[in-house]
């Protein structure tokens, strides 16, 4: 046989495997970490939608179908459900801090999470978009894990979620530190809160960046509104829609 | 190895919760609740404050939560599979995602410190 049919032959079985596209996710995501570490850690530069957009390129250009890729990133995605559960050890970790600060992280956690399902919902309706893309809408500032999950069991696009989630990260993670300049707000804990109830992972990740305290309370915001947008968000949308 | 066995007996028990009781409530969210009921009564019964339970999981935790965002692509990547939607609606899914998301950080921090101002917490941040 010729190199090119072996070469062929060769890619008819590897483009089948999960080795590959196992592979492609991760080593998609080393270069986009590259990347963003190249920008400064510029929170623009995200490395979750790089990989995606970088998969997402090679799976058109190799003519690879979702469910093909997806059997072999479904190991990476599995590890989600089990991350998702971790977020139990910060939360412990710093319930001191949960307790100095009570009714503060309690009452900004209502306040935020209803906000964050309400407006989005509200807003979509109010333009008229259908349903599915309204349900989609209402977890996004919750973690991907979490979000996705509520999405599936309400009707909504878990996919289209996934996206809104990383789209909310990487926007509320762009503009929180020169809103909360402009607002004057130099309490770190709150700007941290907000930051990690709106933005999750993503902007947690950049609440550290910022500030010790801030990225601390960052976390505890995420987990927190995991859990509060999970129980809530089926009856808020029972109101709206 | 012991830590990601209680955080995946956390998930399973959620799952098994969940679909028994035909909760509206993805069955990670139920796990962490599961979990920080481990920690504190595995902590408790050791009889430390902050002892070995916590330690047990920490290592297994830290590095999924490293890891994140990795795991965040394969989800990613389905939106592939339903643009047409994305691309149908894009307009209304800008609006909502960019206003929703100014709205909830401003209604987030000036609700934060409004309480600590009421309540008078102790508060962690330099300032008000």
């Amino acid at each position: 046989m010729d190199t090119s049919g072996r070469v062929f032959e060769l890619w008819v079985y590897l483009s089948t495997s999960p080795l590959l596209w196992l592979t492609v996710t991760i080593g998609a995501y080393i270069a986009a970490q590259r990347l963003a570490a190249l920008s400064g850690f510029n929170p623009i530069v995200n490395p979750v939608l790089i990989s995606v957009v970088l998969v997402i390129s090679i799976l058109a250009v190799t003519g690879t179908s979702y469910s093909t890729y997806f059997d072999g990133a479904q190991f990476v995605h599995f590890a989600l459900g089990p991350a998702t559960v971790a977020l139990a050890v910060p939360l412990y970790r710093n319930r001191t801090l949960i307790r100095q600060n009570f009714v503060p992280v309690i009452v900004a956690l209502i306040a935020g999470s209803l906000t964050a399902i309400v407006c989005a919902t509200g807003v979509a309706i109010l333009l008229g978009a259908p349903d599915s893309v309204a349900i989609s809408l209402a977890p996004k500032s919750a973690t991907a894990g979490i979000a996705v999950g509520i999405s599936q069991q309400l009707g909504g696009d878990p996919a289209l979620t996934a996206l809104l989630v990383i789209f909310t990260g990487v926007l509320g993670a762009i503009i929180v530190t020169p809103l909360m300049n402009l607002l004057r707000i130099r309490n770190y804990a709150a700007r941290g809160f907000a930051a990690g109830l709106t933005s999750h992972g993503i902007g947690t990740a950049r609440a550290f960046q910022v500030n010790e305290i801030a990225g601390t309370f960052s976390g505890l915001a995420m987990a927190l509104n995991g859990i509060l947008t999970s129980a809530i968000a089926a009856i808020v949308l029972g109101i709206l829609l | 190895m012991e830590g990601l066995f209680v955080i995946l007996v956390c998930q399973l028990i959620g799952e098994i919760v969940v679909r028994t009781l035909d909760l509206s409530m993805p069955a990670p969210a139920l796990g962490i609740v599961l979990l920080l009921v481990y920690l504190w009564f595995a902590d408790r019964s050791a009889g430390s404050g902050d002892g070995a339970a916590h330690t047990r999981v920490s290592g297994v935790a830290d590095t999924l939560l490293k890891n994140l965002g990795v795991l965040f692509v394969p989800l990613g990547v389905g939106v592939m599979q339903n643009y047409r939607l994305i691309h149908d609606y894009a307009g209304t899914i800008v609006i909502a995602v960019v206003v929703s998301t100014i709205v909830t950080l401003i209604v987030t921090v000036g609700a934060f410190l409004l309480a600590s101002r009421l309540f008078g917490a102790e508060g962690t941040g330099d300032g008000h």
